[in-house]
Parts: structure tokens; C-alpha cells; sequence
């Protein structure tokens, strides 16, 4: 065998330019579905990022039943925003942080016109730690508590408002028992951070203001948290959900957001695709070279054939020389995309929009781990495959007809 | 008994619709030790003889019996078999492996039949020693003259210590003092080694080297029998057995 295999090698180097064609396209068709690959992979990271780190947390913690009627803010089903439960979640290992949140919808009215908005009240020192990059796409201030009224408002809200920084106007909202109220604002900053809804609807504030526009001091409808791994994510809020039984509802970024789940995976299905296209080309290119030198070879073929090679011989040496190019053609596709993604992941990744989103992310291209072992195989074994039918062409051939080739 | 008995050897090839008549009926018999020439014009089926002989063709009928064994129903691995253990073949164009040194090609028919590495070598530097290949070991055919490459066919032919040894016109594609220097090297080889050679050509002239002579035309065994010839090749086969 290890003849066999020596030869096979000698007998890919024989002709420089195929060989290099060849394993090109095997290599090409590697490096691009790692690289595309990675691409996808740090798409879906700087997705999740988003939603993780900018927008919903880890995940969430409301009253049994909050999730069905969501879409109203409800407020009778609140809880308090301090004591065990708060301090609990904070103990469990790897929570990095737990925000209280007020949610609730109301009126913005800028003196001439007014309309329907979502506000959220937070404590910015604990926000701010769970979504770390809350604000990175915010043009103005931060809400801070040093400013009591001081609010943010969706990008397209405030300039349908007419609202500037500094300027103000007021927010009215209906108490748990239905009486209406209003509180002066302040506007600190727009948010624009490429959701059309928030854009149009969100108002952020400082949780004590929600507490006091709604008479509902010391309650909260809602607990963000953060986690030190994404990895962790579930198993933590599995243990959240123990801890605080069933008058609460514990509901993970994915089960906030399944959209972004699908967008994630509709992207690997479009990658699977190309990638399929891009190994048909590579296996038709070693069908074509194993072809051609099955054909070159006739009379060698012929002479082996002679000296007393059996066919079984003659088709493993002609899969041993598919199995070079395969190791050649993958292994140099596997180094050059590994350098690639390594060069640009070090430059800070490359500048994008999401799907669906105005808001530019940086993809830092990640190695697909959980495409390597796919790619490498359908690739090594694509080539063999490929091999297969000339090397049963080469073997069947005739002794004879072989040593009469030109 | 004698090595090569071929009777009554028929070969047609199907070409298209055409049946070409390669051998019409040829009977011969070839005893241990001798060389043979087989002389015909172009076309007149000298090479369908030596492969049928060669076990890599079949005849289309007839009785062919190499050693004793009737080869007719063999399958293709059997006479791979045979041929990897009985019989070295010689080509008119050399056809060595081109990736191969000279070592390798002369060893290649005893590696594919996993012979031991040492005795091998020693056997193999043996033998191109005996052909005149030792300064040229490490050489790629490419890097060979003709005659050179013709030595290191017949090295390989010989190394597996074939019984039989067939020469397919190896001199045609030499000038004509390589040739005599090859046809030399074999007469030579077959009288100290007692191998059993079948040569074939077209060439006249090789006649003056050969002991026995048998003339093919159009498929069909002319009785040129050199009797004292064939006798001599009988004498020698009985010394050497
Ligand atoms: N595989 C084949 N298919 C069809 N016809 C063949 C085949 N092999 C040989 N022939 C025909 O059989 C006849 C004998 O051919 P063969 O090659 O045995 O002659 P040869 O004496 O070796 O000739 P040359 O001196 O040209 O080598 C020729 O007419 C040839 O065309
Ligand atoms: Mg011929």
C-alpha cells in the first residue's frame, strides 16, 4: 500500500499545471465555504449581540401570563422591583446583571400634536450594565438619574414631534386603575438603532419618573438580565425559573426575538447552497483530471496490467492519486481561509447592515467550527467519490487494448 | 514437457462489423531454454501470437498449454497471476513507468507481489549490474537513452525469474548497433540464465543472432523450423533441467 500511495503522489506532481488547477478547485471551493462560512457566523454573532447586549438582554423575567398579553404593557401584572427576588437572580453564577424595567404605553404630545408610545422606565446604572451596547446608536445623552425627566426617544418619534435635545413636551399615561396622568419630559437624546417599530413608538426613562407618572412606586413589570456566555444563556434561565416558581414566566433573547433565529438560519441555508454549487465544481474538475490522465496513462495502465497488477490494484492506485488531491485541495483551502479570517477578525472585521436594519454592524468573521468538519468531509469525500469512476474506467480496461494505446 | 504448446490457435478481432482474422490455426511448441524468433512482415500477427503466449489476451479457440496448465479459462486475475510469476515482458517502446527510478522499474513487478525489500534490492542491483544499468540507478526513464531503457525493460523482465521472457519487436525502435548490443544481452542472458525467450521482429537481419526461427505470415505459421536449431534448444533445456 504504501507503494501504491507513493506512486499515486509521484503521479499527481507529474503533471504541475493540472495538479494545480485541480487542487485549486478543490482548495477554492474549501476556502469560500469557510469564508463565507465565517461571514454567516459573524453576521449571526453580531446579530445576537445586538439583541443580547443592545436590546432585550439574555433574557427576561415577567408575571405568569405577561407574555400572551405583551403587546398591551400591561401593568397589573407588576412586582416589586427590589427584595429577594432581585437579589437572588444576582447571586446565581454567571449573571452579570438584572435591570427592572417599567413598561407601559401612553401619549407623547409635543404642545400641537401628540401620539401612541411604548415607554420603558429603567435604572440606567443597572440598564446600562445589562445592555452594554444600548446606546451605540444613540445621537444625544444617555438617560441619567441626575435628570429626573430626562427622556429618549425613537429617532423617527422625536423628528415626527418635532423634538430636539433640550426641547421637551409631555408624556400622559393611564394608572393600573384607568386614571389618566401627565409628566413634563425633557428629550436627552434619539435613538435610532435600525428597528422601524422602536424607532416610530419607544421612549425610554428614568424608572422612578415611570414609577411617579404611574403611581407605582417600587413596582416593575419586567427584569432584563445579562449573563457572562451566551452559551449559558439557557441553563441559567432554567435555574431563574426555579428560583421564582410558577407566578413568573422566564423567557430566553430567542424566545423574545424567533426571528432572528430564522434570519440566522436561512443564512446557513443560502451558504449550504453555494457551497453545494462551489463542490460540484471542484469534484467535476478531479472527474475531468482523473479522466485525463486515465486516458494519458492508457499504456502504463496497460504495462501494469502486464507485469501482473490486478484491477482491484489499479483502481485503488488511481483513488490513492483522488485522495492526494483531496488532501492537498482541503488542506490548502482549510490554511489560506483560517489566515484570512484570522487577518481580517485582527483588523476589527468589516463594516455591514443587518437584514431588515439601518443600523452598520462590524462582522468580525468567526472559523465555523460547526461547518469545518462538514466542509473538510464533503470535500475529501467529494474528490474520492469523484475519483471513483475513473479509476473503475482505468481497470477495466483491456491489457491488450491498453498496451496498443498511443 | 515443453513450456509453450499452442494448437491449432485462433484469433479474430471484431472490428465494427468486420471480423479481422489475426491467427488462423497456429500450432507451436516451445521448449525450456530456447530462443525463438518469431519473424513476420507488419500486420502478420506477430503480436497477437506473443500476447495470447502472454497470457494477456485469449485465443478464440484452440488449446494453449504454458507448463502443463491449460490457460484458456483463466480469469483475469489468475492470469495476472500467471503472467506476474511466469512470464517478463519485453515492448517495443520500452513502456517503463516514468515515475519510477530505474531501481523502482526494474523492481515494480516483485513489489506488486510483495516480495521481501532486502532480497529483492540485492537481486535487482544483481541483475542491472548484468544489463549494464549500474551507473544509472537513480535515473528517470526520460533521463535514458533507448538502449538504456530497453536494458532496463529486460532487468525488470528478468528480475521476477520468469520462466519465459517475450520480446515484442525490442529492437525496432533502437538504431541498429543498439539493437545488435540488445539482441546480444538477451542471446546471452538466455544462454547463462537458461531463461526461455520468444522474440519477435520484422527485421531480416536478426536471423544471423537466432537459433530458431519461425516465420508467421498473414495468421498463418509457416514450417521454417530450424530443426537443428530446435534440437540445440532441446539439448540446452535438458542440460540446464
Ligand atoms: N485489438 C485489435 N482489434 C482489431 N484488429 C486487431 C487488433 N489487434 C490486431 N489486430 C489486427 O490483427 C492483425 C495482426 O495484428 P498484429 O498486431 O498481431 O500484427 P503484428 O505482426 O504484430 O504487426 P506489427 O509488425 O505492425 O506490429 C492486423 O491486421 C491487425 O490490424
Ligand atoms: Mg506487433
Amino acid at each position: 500500500m504504501f507503494t501504491l500511495i507513493r506512486l499515486a503522489i509521484r503521479n499527481v506532481l507529474r503533471n504541475k499545471s493540472r495538479a494545480a488547477f485541480t487542487v485549486g478547485a478543490i482548495g477554492f471551493g474549501v476556502l469560500m465555504t469557510l469564508l463565507l462560512g465565517s461571514f454567516v457566523v459573524g453576521l449571526g454573532n453580531a446579530m445576537v449581540d445586538d439583541i443580547v447586549q443592545g436590546k432585550v438582554g439574555a433574557f427576561q423575567v415577567h408575571r405568569k401570563g405577561y407574555s400572551d398579553v405583551r403587546e398591551n404593557q400591561p401593568l397589573d401584572l407588576d412586582f416589586a422591583d427590589t427584595g429577594a427576588n432581585l437579589s437572588n437572580i444576582k447571586k446565581i453564577h454567571g449573571v452579570t446583571g438584572v435591570s427592572p424595567r417599567l413598561v407601559f404605553s401612553g401619549m407623547a404630545a409635543n404642545g400641537s400634536q401628540s401620539t401612541m408610545i411604548v415607554v420603558t422606565g429603567i435604572d440606567p446604572a443597572q440598564e446600562y450594565r445589562v445592555l452594554p451596547h444600548a446606546n451605540d446608536f444613540l445621537e444625544g445623552k444617555p438617560v441619567d438619574n441626575a435628570v429626573a425627566n430626562g427622556a429618549i426617544f425613537g429617532k423617527d418619534l422625536a423628528d415626527a414631534l418635532g423634538l430636539k435635545a433640550g426641547t421637551g413636551g409631555t408624556i400622559q399615561a393611564a394608572s393600573k386603575s384607568g386614571q389618566q396622568n401627565a409628566l413634563d419630559f425633557e428629550l436627552r437624546g434619539a435613538l435610532n438603532n435600525g428597528n422601524a417599530f422602536e424607532s416610530k413608538r419607544s421612549v425610554v426613562v428614568p424608572l422612578r419618573w415611570a414609577q411617579n407618572l404611574l403611581g407605582m412606586e417600587g413596582r416593575v413589570t419586567e427584569l432584563a438580565v445579562s449573563t457572562q456566555n451566551r452559551e449559558d444563556i439557557p441553563a441559567i434561565a432554567a435555574q431563574v425559573q426555579n428560583l421564582l416558581g410558577p407566578d413568573y414566566e422566564v423567557q430566553t433573547w430567542k424566545q423574545l426575538r424567533p426571528n432572528v433565529d430564522d434570519v440566522v438560519n436561512f443564512q446557513r441555508m443560502v451558504l449550504g447552497a453555494i457551497c453545494s454549487i462551489f463542490l460540484v465544481i471542484a469534484i467535476i474538475g478531479v472527474v475531468n483530471t482523473m479522466l485525463m490522465a486515465v486516458l494519458e496513462r492508457t499504456r502504463e495502465i496497460g504495462t501494469m496490467m502486464a507485469v501482473g497488477m490486478r484491477r482491484h490494484r489499479i483502481t485503488e492506485l488511481f483513488l490513492w492519486e483522488a485522495t492526494t488531491l483531496a488532501v492537498i485541495g482541503t488542506g490548502s483551502g482549510l490554511a489560506v481561509a483560517l489566515a484570512i479570517i484570522e487577518a481580517v477578525a485582527r483588523k476589527g472585521g468589516v463594516p455591514a447592515n443587518a437584514p431588515g436594519s439601518a443600523a452598520v454592524y462590524y462582522i468580525v468573521p468567526a472559523v465555523p467550527f460547526d461547518l469545518l468538519a462538514p466542509t473538510l468531509l464533503a470535500a475529501f469525500v467529494g474528490t474520492i467519490l469523484a475519483g471513483a469512476y475513473p479509476s473503475w474506467r482505468a481497470a477495466r480496461l483491456n491489457p491488450v487494448d491498453a498496451l496498443r494505446a498511443t | 514437457m515443453a513450456l509453450v504448446q499452442l494448437q491449432n490457435i485462433k484469433k479474430s478481432y471484431q472490428l465494427g462489423k468486420t471480423e479481422v482474422v489475426a491467427l488462423k490455426g497456429v500450432d507451436l511448441t516451445i521448449e525450456h531454454g530456447e530462443f525463438t524468433v518469431v519473424m513476420g512482415p507488419s500486420g502478420s500477427g506477430k503480436t497477437t501470437l506473443l500476447n495470447i503466449i502472454g497470457c494477456l489476451d485469449r485465443a478464440s479457440s484452440g488449446s494453449y498449454k504454458l507448463d502443463g496448465d491449460e490457460i484458456g479459462h483463466r480469469d483475469f486475475n489468475d492470469l495476472a497471476e500467471v503472467r506476474n510469476r511466469k512470464i517478463g515482458f519485453i515492448f517495443q517502446n520500452f513502456n517503463l513507468i516514468p515515475v519510477l527510478d530505474v531501481v523502482e522499474n526494474i523492481e515494480f513487478p516483485c513489489v506488486i507481489r510483495g516480495e521481501d525489500r532486502k532480497a529483492l534490492r540485492e537481486r535487482t542491483l544483481k541483475i542491472a549490474a548484468e544489463v549494464g544499468l549500474t551507473p544509472y540507478l537513480k535515473q528517470k526513464p526520460d533521463e535514458l537513452s533507448g538502449g538504456q531503457r530497453q536494458r532496463v525493460a529486460i532487468a525488470r523482465a528478468l528480475v521476477t525469474e520468469p520462466q519465459l521472457v517475450l520480446a515484442d519487436e525490442p529492437t525496432a525502435n533502437l538504431d541498429s548497433t543498439t539493437a545488435d548490443q540488445i539482441i546480444d544481452l538477451m542471446l546471452k542472458l538466455n544462454r547463462e540464465h537458461g531463461v526461455t525467450f520468444v522474440f519477435s521482429t520484422h527485421d531480416p537481419r536478426v536471423m544471423e543472432h537466432a537459433r530458431r526461427v519461425v516465420r508467421i505470415h498473414d495468421g498463418v505459421m509457416e514450417d521454417g523450423t530450424d530443426a537443428a536449431a530446435h534440437e540445440a534448444g532441446r539439448m540446452h533445456a535438458a542440460m540446464g533441467h
